[in-house]
């Protein structure tokens, strides 16, 4: 074979080469998934009052229609709690928000936790937050960064006050719990 | 008596034509001209156990029938060409032939790199690597000992890093694993030879990345909570393996997006929001124009909108923007 067999396929491996060098995936959003798996576990985990054991199970996130919404959504709308089928709602104002059994309020919209906790006073919603110092403005949990991992906390009164019953394995696994 | 010694001559002649003639290599030699070299073959092959094996010339042609044999049903034709190619040069004391011996040495072991090239593209990775090897072996045994190899080695398994970047596109769990593995032991020869290659770099990075994002984005719904942690530990564990390749790869192109990308992608995945905040202010920076103008173009493009809105409320904020965008969205979603 010549030598200018040699080069040409040397530069067809150039080539493949250079097609390949833009091989970058976009950014993944990695955060929403841990957040919406976290979610759908304290769903399990956490029972609610018998009124709240009928219909549909629903999980509101009051927030932007992507992340955390898009992978409940994406991943868990029709799987089943107990008899229960878990329907996931989007509410961008908390005047669309009516009967849910989670609520989770996504940081933007965090100020609005304690009108939320006012609104669903007497009503067994689990109110979910992503904010520091958010459990003592009404949250029962509140999701945190400790380190680098994706933690929550627990507000256990806040909870009661919701008549919700937050199991011991739930509660072990929080990084702190607020009596 | 004189006739009788004219007989005992000719038969004299004739044996020594047989023993120490070239009755066989002629015989190829014009069969290998022909074309026909399965019979050619027959008769280099009665020559290399006759008086003619001394001849470099009868090895030489030897090499050029088998190589002309060579098939992928034959493979070790070709390294019967290579081996007669070599006893041509030993035989030819006086170098008498040494180019043209060096150049069907050079032609033939130069088809192991054709090999490496042709598995590539036929995705049949590992017989490609040891192609490439073979062609190493050979080219430093047979034709030159002290050749440099590096910018072929870094061409080479650049490229094939690059198909096992592609092929682990398509796989998930264990096997993605093990075959990112390769590709970016692949990548790391290459910056063992010179660390300042943009590709490689890029492209583990890269690996790294994905194959820490694909275990947060194809996490079992049904995963335990107390399973949640180890996962997210084992991506970061990623995330942390590709920011020094992906760090080098952006000093090495300041410019190149997908870099800047990626390394906003494993802060995000690592939960540092300092880098974070800082690499999507650069990303944001570059885009945003870009954005602008897709929106012009398309002003229903959903996720440039919701692009857009994300820019307007924290990169950059301003609360008009934003709330145009976000009202553009909202009109959209509806």
């Amino acid at each position: 074979m010549s030598k200018k067999l040699y080069i040409a396929l040397t530069i067809l491996i150039l080539c493949s080469w250079s097609t390949m060098t833009p091989g970058v995936t976009q950014m993944k959003d990695t955060r929403s998934p841990v957040k919406a798996l976290y979610i759908y576990n304290f769903a399990t985990l956490i029972d609610w009052p018998s009124d709240y054991r009928k219909g549909d199970f629903v999980i509101g996130v009051f927030g932007d229609k992507d992340g955390v919404y898009d992978n409940l959504k994406m991943k868990f709308e029709g799987k089943a709690i107990g008899s229960q089928e878990i329907v996931i709602q989007n509410y961008s104002s908390s005047s669309q928000i009516d009967k849910a059994h989670i609520l989770y309020v996504a940081p933007k919209n965090s100020s609005q936790i304690s009108s939320l906790s006012t609104k669903f006073k007497g009503k067994s919603t689990l109110l979910v937050s992503e904010k520091d110092g958010y459990l003592s403005k009404g949250a029962a949990i509140n999701f945190v960064v400790k380190g680098t991992s994706q933690k929550f906390e627990i507000n256990k009164s806040n909870a009661k006050k919701h008549k919700l019953i937050i199991a011991d394995r739930l509660l072990n696994l929080a990084s702190s719990v607020i009596e | 008596m004189r006739k009788l010694k004219h007989i005992l001559l000719i038969a004299i002649t004739l044996v020594l034509t047989s023993s120490y003639g070239q009755q066989y290599t002629t015989k190829a030699y014009g069969l290998y001209q022909a074309g026909s070299y399965e019979e050619a073959k027959i008769y280099v092959d009665s020559a290399i156990v006759s008086n003619e094996r001394f001849n470099s010339q009868l090895w030489q042609l030897r090499g050029l029938v088998y190589r002309k044999l060579e098939s992928s049903e034959n493979s070790e034709f070709r390294t019967i060409a290579i081996e007669s190619f070599v006893q041509a040069r030993t035989l030819d004391e006086e170098g008498k032939y040494k180019e043209k011996i060096d150049g069907y040495l050079y032609n033939t072991i130069i088809r192991y790199y054709n090999d490496a090239v042709t598995y590539l593209g036929e995705k049949e990775l590992e017989n490609s690597e040891s192609s490439y090897a073979l062609y190493k072996g050979k080219y430093k045994k047979y034709v030159e000992e002290g050749f440099d190899f590096n910018q072929n080695d870094i061409e080479y398994y650049t490229a094939l890093g690059s198909e096992y970047l592609k092929l682990v596109s398509s796989l998930q769990g264990e096997q993605k694993t093990k075959q990112t593995e390769k590709g970016i032991h692949f990548f790391k020869l290459v910056l063992d030879i010179d660390k300042n290659q943009f590709g490689p770099n890029l492209n583990i990075g890269v690996m790294y990345y994905n194959n820490g994002a694909d275990l947060i984005m194809n996490m079992d719904p049904l995963t335990p909570i107390e399973e949640i942690p180890l996962i997210e530990e084992n991506a970061q564990e990623f995330f942390r393996k590709a920011l020094p390749y992906l760090l080098e790869a952006h000093r090495i192109e300041p410019d190149r997006i997908d870099v800047i990308e990626a390394i906003t992608g494993c802060y995000y995945g690592l939960q540092d929001d300092d880098n974070y905040n800082k690499y999507q202010k650069t990303l944001d920076e570059k885009n945003l124009p870009k954005l602008l103008d897709k929106h012009s173009a398309n002003p229903k493009d959903q996720e440039v909108v919701r692009e857009l809105v994300r820019i307007y409320s924290t990169t950059f904020k301003d609360d008009e923007k934003y709330k145009k965008f976000a009202d553009i969205l909202n009109n959209l979603e509806e």
